[in-house]
């Protein structure tokens, strides 16, 4: 008899037991990565499954964090190249495609990666007909349209990481200024994930204390605090980490694993994420941007009604104009 | 009379006004209570080097909230500004209020624990001792810098070769030699234990075994300790790990040997499980919670080694660092593999100039 059969005697012989809360990572790039790590550090699921193209690195990532399993509580990391390996998966967050190069917006890689997308989506969906879906690549809005219609799923099932980050960037760089915790600063950036997201100042907030009565002007050019810089450095952000070390992927691993939560543990907290946003505030066309979501395990259950001034509605058009007038011209959706 | 002081209640209160509508939203919002400057911080970890495995340190240790400072150090400074800008994006999701970096050693100041990540790695193929001579060189730069600035701190060596390389931050920062630790086979026995239990059909944290000596090829695993619940598995197979072994077990401790040589030409580097690992070693210093782990520490006196060399032994870790270590009962060829662990590396030391 071998070591384990003197050492084990089995109870229970049914097939071993399907994940219940399975999580799908596509793409084992910098933000790939991040985010499996950001979520496998919480212990939110019971399964990590990872997808790439390029086999070895994918197989090297894999092994690595299988090494690091005594540290961790999920119990089984998986990898292929085949789809086959993602099934049954309850979230799949898609981090496949191009990045930005320094200097370069994110719409200029709009047509690269819905080439990328049409050849993940379906394979997504052959193996995880009932997941949800958080789409973390660039241009997130643009592609998680593109995701909605390559996937057939319903619109509340497609989330776009959106302006999750944008508003964590300034909710920290609004605190700093005030010497608090991010946590304790209430502010919302929504719209497109980029360079026309549109700070909520009208409900920007410590403790119920409304900055905007505080300071009318803020956000304004003729603020004399200024404030309307903090929202550009949370625009410029990206561009900056990427030219100082080439890619950003901590703060969006980390923010993704927040809504990883909300969705695993079911708990309907509100992010500001991406979703289809035809008949809100005026905008006629499908387009996704981002919006406060409630989120839990049915995916967006439910949208904010956000108060938002005449110029806050005019940006948002805006952005949804822009976004438009670059969707229509994609082809095979 | 009565008219004067209404005037100057007037203007008193139109002055007021005024200078509220002139105080800025933080003078406002917010009253201070407490002037002076802000607490020092009481659980501060730095780490040096901000590549691939220092980042993954950096990130675990956030993750696992175990600091409620952390400094990064790096020679390259375009990088390390924009880790911990990209770190510092985070901080809603974090409970480390303070990120900094810097390539100046004066933002280390007051660490409990310093983790050096920094040096030259393994490229495919290499061995760990080939990167000696380099790795020295960089810590006579690094490690006086980091003792100026904690004189009280414990020094995790996570730089290969890991044993060398930890005896020289030993010589080169005059601590104690209980402050100063090498990563050494704490990730050797997690892969162990993974690979182990993963055959057993059980989660790792379930399989004891270890694996000590040397963190590299000469790593000397410990068949006749392994056991699950008490079971001790040589007793079940007493050929266990050796060339006699109808199951080959002993392929198991050459897989944990290979692993890092694997990952290495899968994707360039290994991070993941070594950032883990640290984390792990890092909590127990940090906690102060008498866990013991298999790291590198000053084995002179023991098991017949009369060289001063590092080598991995079950360690007590607890906040004044390595507080014990544990008596192994090892068999002779276990006890020899140890001493010819120390004799490969007290050769490649003894050459070591400057130390």
């Amino acid at each position: 008899m071998s070591v384990s059969q003197k050492l084990i005697t089995p109870v229970a012989s049914c097939a071993p037991e399907p994940p219940r809360n399975k999580v799908t990572v596509v793409g084992v790039g910098q933000v790939g990565m991040a985010c499996s790590v950001s979520i496998l550090l919480q212990g939110l699921c019971d399964e990590l499954a990872m997808v790439d193209v390029i086999e070895d690195r994918l197989k090297g990532e894999m092994m690595d964090l299988q090494h690091g399993s005594l540290f961790l509580k999920t119990p089984k990391i998986v990898a292929d190249k085949d789809y086959a390996v993602s099934a049954n998966s309850r979230l799949v967050v898609v981090t496949a495609g191009v990045r930005q190069q320094e200097g370069e917006s994110r719409l200029n890689l709009v047509q690269r990666n819905v080439n990328v997308f049409k050849a993940i989506i379906p394979q997504i969906m052959k193996y995880s007909p009932n997941c949800t879906i958080i789409v973390v690549s660039n241009p997130v809005d643009i592609l998680t349209y593109v995701t909605w219609k390559l996937s057939g799923l319903p619109k509340h099932r497609v989330i776009g990481s959106g302006t999750n980050l944008d508003s964590a960037r300034f909710r920290y760089m609004m605190a700093e200024r005030l010497g608090i915790h991010a946590s304790s600063f209430n502010g919302w950036v929504l719209g497109e994930h980029g360079d026309t997201s549109v700070p909520v100042w009208s409900g920007a907030n410590v403790a119920g204390v409304n900055l905007q009565k505080l300071n009318p002007e803020i956000g304004t050019d003729a603020d004399k605090e200024q404030w309307k810089a903090t929202h550009k450095a949370v625009v410029d952000s990206a561009y900056e980490v990427i030219k100082l070390k080439g890619y950003t992927n901590w703060a969006i691993g980390m923010s993704v694993a927040n809504l990883t939560e909300s969705i695993v543990k079911n708990l309907s907290r509100v992010h500001p994420v991406s979703t289809m946003v035809k008949n809100m505030y005026g905008i006629g066309e499908e387009v996704f941007l981002s919006l406060p979501c409630v989120l839990n395990s049915s995916g967006v259950c439910s949208v904010v009604n956000m108060t938002l001034t005449d110029d806050e509605v005019g940006q948002l058009k805006k952005s949804a104009d822009t976004l438009w007038g670059i969707q229509k011209d994609l082809k095979d959706l | 009379m009565l008219i004067t002081c209404w005037c100057l209640y007037l203007t008193a209160r139109s002055f007021a006004e005024q200078t509220f509508r002139m105080a800025s939203i933080v003078q406002k919002l917010i009253t201070p209570l407490v002037s002076g400057p802000p607490e020092p911080p009481r659980n501060k970890v730095t780490v040096v080097g901000v590549g691939q495995v220092g980042m993954a340190c950096a990130v675990s240790i956030l993750l696992r909230e175990l600091a409620d400072e952390l400094a990064l150090v790096d020679v390259v400074e375009d990088k390390l500004k924009g880790e911990m800008m990209d770190l510092l994006h985070g901080s809603l999701f974090l409970k480390t209020p303070k990120i900094v970096a810097d390539k100046d050693y004066s933002v280390t100041a007051n660490s409990r624990i310093v983790i050096v990540t920094a040096g030259v790695r393994q490229q495919e193929g290499e061995s760990r001792l080939n990167l000696v001579q380099r790795n020295v060189n960089i810590f006579k730069h690094i490690v006086p810098q980091i003792v100026r600035y904690s004189p009280d701190c414990i020094i995790i060596v996570v730089s290969n070769p890991v044993d060398v390389l930890t005896y020289v931050t030993w010589k080169l920062s005059g601590l104690p030699k209980h402050r100063v630790i090498g990563s050494g086979t704490n990730l050797d026995s997690a892969r162990f234990r993974f690979l182990m239990a993963d055959k057993l059909g059980i989660h790792s944290s379930s399989f004891n075994g270890w694996i000590l000596g040397e963190h590299g090829d000469t790593s000397v695993p410990v068949w006749s300790g392994t056991n699950v619940a008490g079971v001790n598995l040589q007793t079940l197979n007493p050929n266990i790990g050796t060339e006699f072994d109808e199951e080959n077990w002993k392929e198991t401790h050459k897989m944990v040997v290979d692993s890092a040589y694997e990952v290495i030409k899968l994707k360039g580097y290994t991070n993941w499980a070594i950032g883990l690992s640290v984390a792990d070693l890092t909590e127990s210093l940090m906690r102060n919670m008498n866990r013991i782990h298999p790291v590198s520490t000053m084995v002179k006196g023991m098991y017949g080694i009369s060289d001063e060399v590092y080598l991995s032994l079950p360690c007590v870790l607890n906040g004044g660092g390595v507080a014990s270590v544990v008596n192994m009962s090892l068999t002779d060829d276990e006890v020899s593999q140890l001493q010819a662990s120390a004799s490969t590396l007290w050769d490649i030391q003894k050459d070591l100039r400057d130390v």
